[in-house]
């Protein structure tokens, strides 16, 4: 009950090729503004939203992340104490699909249940053209710890139970390590991040691909 | 006869929809009054009503003049506003650097006091050999310093404001002393390092354009290529000694490269995809010489203070070193 009166920060990773819409789920939920008329925002790559759950104040910094194959790389940089991650894929495109697989895979490994996982599958407005099933993608979150939603940006649907949802895990979290560790992020600071295997790993990545 | 009778009849038909108007926007005063003045009207003769119209109107022309007259006025009172509020903001920006002057110089004459302990810290710091020892002799010593300065009698009416921008000011000076010994702590080796990731970053130089494969840049932002503003930004860099200056330093880098992102793509908000590729690409153009002794030298001695924003252009410009260090 201590931890009431004072703000817990979190900071969430986003994570996810280039043109699955990252940009414009976080521009919905910290401004419900999408692409198109009237935007105040000069940037969306560093955004803070400020929440309040059952009276309990947080302040997400949200962390946008390049997409494109060539940065896979950095993704060690990119998450580095991350307390969550929220992966976005393309419902009509099957390789964002896998490149979210690869993420998770490379972040259980890095992180461990560490991080709290959101898989997103954007743009459930072009449902007729959705390539990526339904059961399938949901089985899989189920399988690795994380939690499928669906959205779409362009219509606003979905986007604020995914950061509510991570939001909670996220917090559940925090509650956990600091009955159990007795200090806050005790147990995070231990992981040890080798930065040389991440390289290692995702240049056989790009190899196989 | 007809014409005035036509004539009051619009009138009160104005009227009435005005009255329709304020009762709607449960204005109750104008709705009293618009009440009075129908039942006035409806008790004039048709005549009447035609003389009291012409009355107004006469008058209504008479004011006319007056009326431009106070409309140019107010322009020109909005004109001497805008122009008070920029000197207001000329006088805020040119009182900061009076602030920060004149505590640079307050820090500066109490720091000449402590003068032998400042030079045997700086001894003790040229010896240490380990960066986490080096910094934890740094941060003892600057909350001793901290500590004194708050006790110190020019500091002794100061605010909570002034109190923190001493302590800024001290840092920057004793960082400033410790600089070589803090930013290239195996000296030779160092300075080789970094000479070596000049030189490959400059054999990049050669190859790397705004349209290359490596970096992706989208094709809408290419125009705005090679983007002077950030690479001068980028260019000063080692100009600052104090690991917040040098922070401050990359993040109006990015913030730059961001304002002219946005302009160039005016249908969408720049993310991550468009900066991380411009970035590494004004790098590459910038090529600011010891950019991994920086990372060091920020990341052994001022991580743990970084924070919001500043924290993700950080993580960014690590980023792009690393990416950088790939390129080939």
């Amino acid at each position: 009950m201590t931890s009431t009166s004072k703000t817990s920060k979190f900071k969430v990773v986003l994570l996810g090729e280039g043109c699955v819409g990252k940009t414009s789920i976080v521009l919905r939920y910290c401004e419900n503004k999408f692409n198109e008329k009237h935007l105040s925002t000069l940037q969306a790559s560093y955004l803070e939203k400020k929440l309040n759950i059952g009276g309990k104040r947080i302040n997400l910094a949200i962390w946008d992340t390049a997409g494109q194959e060539r940065f896979h790389a950095l993704g060690p940089i990119y998450y580095r104490e991350s307390h969550g991650a929220i992966l976005v894929y393309d419902i009509t495109d099957e390789d964002s699909f896998m490149k979210v697989k690869k993420w998770v895979k490379e972040l259980r490994k890095m992180l461990g249940n560490e991080i709290c996982l959101c898989i997103v599958g954007n743009k459930i407005d072009l449902e007729k053209d959705r390539t990526v099933h339904v059961t399938r993608a949901e089985d899989y979150a189920q399988s690795v710890g994380a939690v499928h939603f669906h959205t779409s940006a362009k219509m606003n649907k979905g986007i604020e139970e995914v950061f509510l949802n991570l939001t909670k895990r996220m917090l559940a979290a925090q509650d956990d390590n600091t009955n159990t560790a007795g200090k806050q992020g005790g147990s995070r600071k231990s992981v040890v991040i080798i930065d040389d295997e991440p390289l290692q790993q995702s240049s056989g990545c790009c190899g196989s691909s | 006869m007809n014409e005035s009778a036509s004539l009051s009849e619009l009138l009160i038909n104005f009227l009435q929809v005005q009255l329709f108007e304020a009762i709607n926007l449960h204005d109750q005063m104008v709705v009293s009054q618009l009440h009075e003045t129908l039942r006035c009207m409806k008790k004039l003769k048709a005549d009447s009503r035609l003389v009291l119209f012409t009355a107004l109107e006469t008058d209504y022309n008479r004011r006319e003049p007056y009326i431009t007259y106070l409309v140019r006025c107010r322009q020109s009172l909005l004109a001497t506003l805008s122009f008070l509020d920029k000197q207001i903001q000329r006088i805020d920006s040119f009182k900061g650097n009076c602030k920060y002057y004149f505590t640079s110089l307050c820090v500066k004459l109490f720091l000449e006091q402590y003068q032998d302990d400042v030079r045997e810290f700086v001894n003790n710091f040229q010896n240490t050999s380990l960066t986490d020892e080096k910094n934890e002799l740094l941060e003892h010593f600057l909350d001793q310093l901290y500590e004194r300065i708050s006790q110190h009698p020019i500091w002794q009416t100061a605010n909570d404001e002034q109190l923190e921008d001493a302590y800024n000011a001290a840092e920057r000076s004793i960082m400033s002393e410790i600089y070589i010994y803090a930013f290239y702590p195996h000296r030779d080796a160092d300075l080789h390092r970094d000479l070596v990731f000049h030189q490959h970053i400059e054999r990049l130089l050669e190859f790397i354009t705004e349209d290359h494969e490596a970096l992706q840049i989208p094709k809408i932002y290419r125009s705005l290529a090679p983007w002077p503003a950030a690479q001068e930004e980028l260019a000063s860099i080692n100009a600052y000694k104090a690991p917040q200056d040098k922070l401050r330093c990359i993040q109006r880098c990015c913030s730059n490269i961001m304002d002219l992102l946005k302009i160039a793509n005016e249908a969408s908000v720049p993310g991550a995809d468009d900066l991380v590729p411009v970035l590494v690409f004004v790098m590459i153009k910038a090529n600011p010489p010891s950019l991994l002794s920086t990372i060091e030298y920020i990341n052994g001695f001022y991580k743990n203070r970084i924070s919001g924003e500043e924290q993700y252009c950080w993580m960014q410009f690590s980023a792009a070193v690393e990416f950088l260090k790939t390129l080939a």
